[in-house]
């Protein structure tokens, strides 16, 4: 049975939160490390130091969060090559006071721009701006200033999420996997080899200094083949995707809504690798006193409370099919169902699963019944599994799922077993005279389904 | 969810090499290395005995098996006092000094972000970092140690030693995170091919 899960990763630095959702490719089974496919991130920086109307948030998707994070590690690593570090001629006059030590010497101190536009440059030791490029929106201006702390904080984040995607845990095996002739899985597996050294390249590139980022305007698209085998490269969505004209608009999603996850408020954080706390460092004089958390937040899965976006996205031009083009290539050649597009095949599934579903007392609207059967036709309870699982799922007008709400821990933790649709995605159908809905699933370990209207 | 891991540092095989470094370039690394060892030693008080236990723990007591050894090590610095004792440094120690580096100033985390919270607040309110007493101890015993150890300590200025120290200060925030070893080696490398 193909499935195709959400995946939520939040880190936590102090400073700055990065969340990103992806949808899991089916192609990982096949893969060392699973391959994620339509990534989309919101980065918020929430220094505690800031007036929290001054944080900026930062959205986007895959290829220009590949952008940000080469720009990134190149400029840290720009600074720290920065021959201020061990010179020990000093030929630059330097002023008493930090705030106006001299700027890193200015043709080592900027990272130039890719093909998002991102760009950062030092303003003496401790003072960094970045330029955001395409991903800039009104609230943020073309440009923020981060401090030393959150620059630091922003590449260990983006570090983190680099080396997190490679390490996902590995999914177990299926069934219909055995069944996809050899010479499909030759065809696959030689896609897959290709996107993994690619990213691999891509991860050596991205901490060497590469003077050439800057004069380099592919660079981006060039960097950013992570998931080569299910994505498609920056440059064919560039060409599919009409050129962002306002800087108030992000470029197209992918299908489907933008997940916002709401910052700050993560309804369930599922513990397996727990946010680290922040806490208080130790008082080192008066203005000392504010907490300094050390640990760099570990990857956090949650599923956070979702929000419609506060302004609707802009409408994509790209239909599912376009997107699906290219990742269910491999599958095509292997025949295997795999071959439809995620939200193509779960439109159609929803919808005749819609008719077959078994009725019962609490189904006061036809959508109840309908996300029974979803989980009905998909549900199978992991190995090793010994207490029910509980969402609670809520529903768009559209018949899309706008929010999943693990109800206990290990609800949170075998999310991406339960076959959930990504938010966004087609689920089940409209909902007649009601803007939302939210319904309560149960998924027992024994292979039953239940649901019910919360409200 | 299950979630994998990950070792606290990175293998020295991510530590890659395109080329041989030449003896100039060594020369650079060795004095870098020294230099973020003696920045450690001068904010978190750390001496060989923890250098040596860093690299049990990293299981390269091979390369860096007691203190003679780590003297040596740190002697091959071309900027230090004397020739007494002095060796080539091999592109295998220097592995294992950025290792040992890392794995002290990820150690000393919460230290070195205190401190560098610090001078943000001191350059914030445009104070002198000596105001402080961390970072006024901090730049007091670089002083003295760097005056104490290299050739040159005659011909830097305080001002121009303040801002080494500070520059490495901040250099070791970066070297903390669990990629740091990336990060300092890559340093080392394109510093050594640019000087």
């Amino acid at each position: 049975m193909p499935r195709s899960v959400s995946l939520f990763r939040r880190y936590t630095p102090p400073t700055c939160t990065l969340e990103v959702t992806a949808k899991r490719s089916p192609l990982s089974q096949w893969a060392a490390q699973p391959v994620a496919k339509d990534i989309r991130f919101q980065l918020s920086l929430d220094a505690p130091t800031v007036p929290k109307d001054q944080w900026a948030v930062i959205k986007g998707d895959r290829a220009q969060l590949a952008d940000l994070g080469d720009a990134v590690s190149a400029y840290v690593q720009r600074v720290l090559e920065d021959p201020g570090t061990t010179e020990v001629e000093f030929d630059r006059p330097t002023p008493h006071a930090i705030a106006t030590l001299p700027a890193l010497a200015t043709q080592t101190a900027v990272t130039a721009s890719n093909a998002t536009g991102i760009s950062l440059q030092a303003q003496g030791l401790l003072k960094h701006t970045i330029h955001w490029g395409n991903l800039a929106t009104a609230e943020t201006g073309p440009s923020t200033q981060l401090s030393t702390l959150q620059l630091f904080d922003l590449a260990n984040a983006l570090d983190e999420y680099a080396t997190d995607l490679l390490d996902l845990p590995e999914l177990e095996s299926v069934g219909w996997m055995t069944k996809v002739p050899n010479w499909a899985q030759v065809a696959a597996l030689v896609l897959i080899t290709v996107g993994v050294s690619t990213s691999a390249i891509r991860l050596l590139d991205q901490a060497n200094p590469s003077p050439q980022v800057a004069s380099n305007p592919s660079q981006g698209a060039s960097s950013s083949d992570q998931q080569i085998a299910t994505q498609i490269p920056p440059a064919i969505v560039e060409k599919a995707t009409p050129p962002v004209v306002s800087t108030e608009r992000l470029p197209s999603p992918s299908p489907g809504i933008t997940p916002h996850p709401t910052p700050g408020k993560p309804t369930v954080a599922v513990p397996t690798k727990p946010t680290v706390p922040s806490t208080p460092g130790t008082s080192s004089g008066p203005i000392a006193n504010y907490p300094v958390p050390i640990t760099p937040g570990q990857p956090t899965i949650i599923a956070g409370e979702t929000e419609p976006p506060a302004q609707p996205a802009p409408a994509p031009p790209k239909k599912p099919e376009e997107f699906g083009a290219i990742a269910s290539r491999p599958a095509d050649a292997a025949g295997a169902s795999l071959a439809q597009p995620f939200a193509q095949s779960r439109s159609s599934k929803a919808s005749e699963a819609a008719p077959k579903a078994n009725s019962s007392a609490f189904d006061t609207i036809p959508q109840v019944s309908e996300v029974r059967s979803y989980f009905q036709n998909r549900w199978t309870p992991p190995d090793g599994l010994d207490q029910t699982l509980e969402y609670s799922l809520q529903l768009d007008k559209d018949g899309t799922l706008k929010g999943i709400v693990p109800l206990k821990q290990a609800a949170g933790d075998y999310l991406d077993r339960t076959g959930m649709p990504l938010l966004g995605d087609p689920f089940v159908s409209p909902l007649q005279g009601r803007e939302t809905a939210k319904i309560r699933l149960v998924l027992d370990s024994n292979g039953n389904v239940k649901t019910f209207l919360e409200e | 969810m299950s979630s994998t891991t990950k070792p606290r540092f990175a293998a020295p095989t991510v530590l890659p090499l395109d080329t041989q470094p030449d003896p100039h370039q060594l020369d650079n690394i060795k004095t870098q290395l020294d230099l973020v060892l003696l920045a450690l030693e001068a904010l978190a008080g750390i001496g060989s005995e923890a250098m040596l236990q860093a690299a049990s723990d990293l299981q390269v007591e091979d390369l860096v098996s007691d203190r003679v050894s780590l003297w040596r090590l740190r002697q091959s610095n071309p900027l230090r006092k004397g020739q007494g004792g002095r060796k080539k440094l091999d592109v295998e120690e220097a592995r294992a000094l950025v290792l040992i580096c890392c794995h002290l100033a990820h150690d000393q985390e919460e230290l070195i972000r205190r401190a560098v919270t610090l001078l943000e607040q001191v350059a914030e309110q445009n104070r002198e970092p000596h105001h402080v007493s961390l970072l006024g101890d901090y730049l007091d015993k670089f002083h003295n140690t760097y005056q104490e150890r290299m050739e040159d300590s005659d011909a830097s200025s305080p001002t121009q030693l303040n801002h080494l120290a500070l520059k490495l200060l901040i250099d070791l925030l970066f070297y903390s995170a669990p990629n740091g070893p990336r990060r300092l080696w890559l340093a080392l490398l394109d510093r050594a091919r640019t000087q």
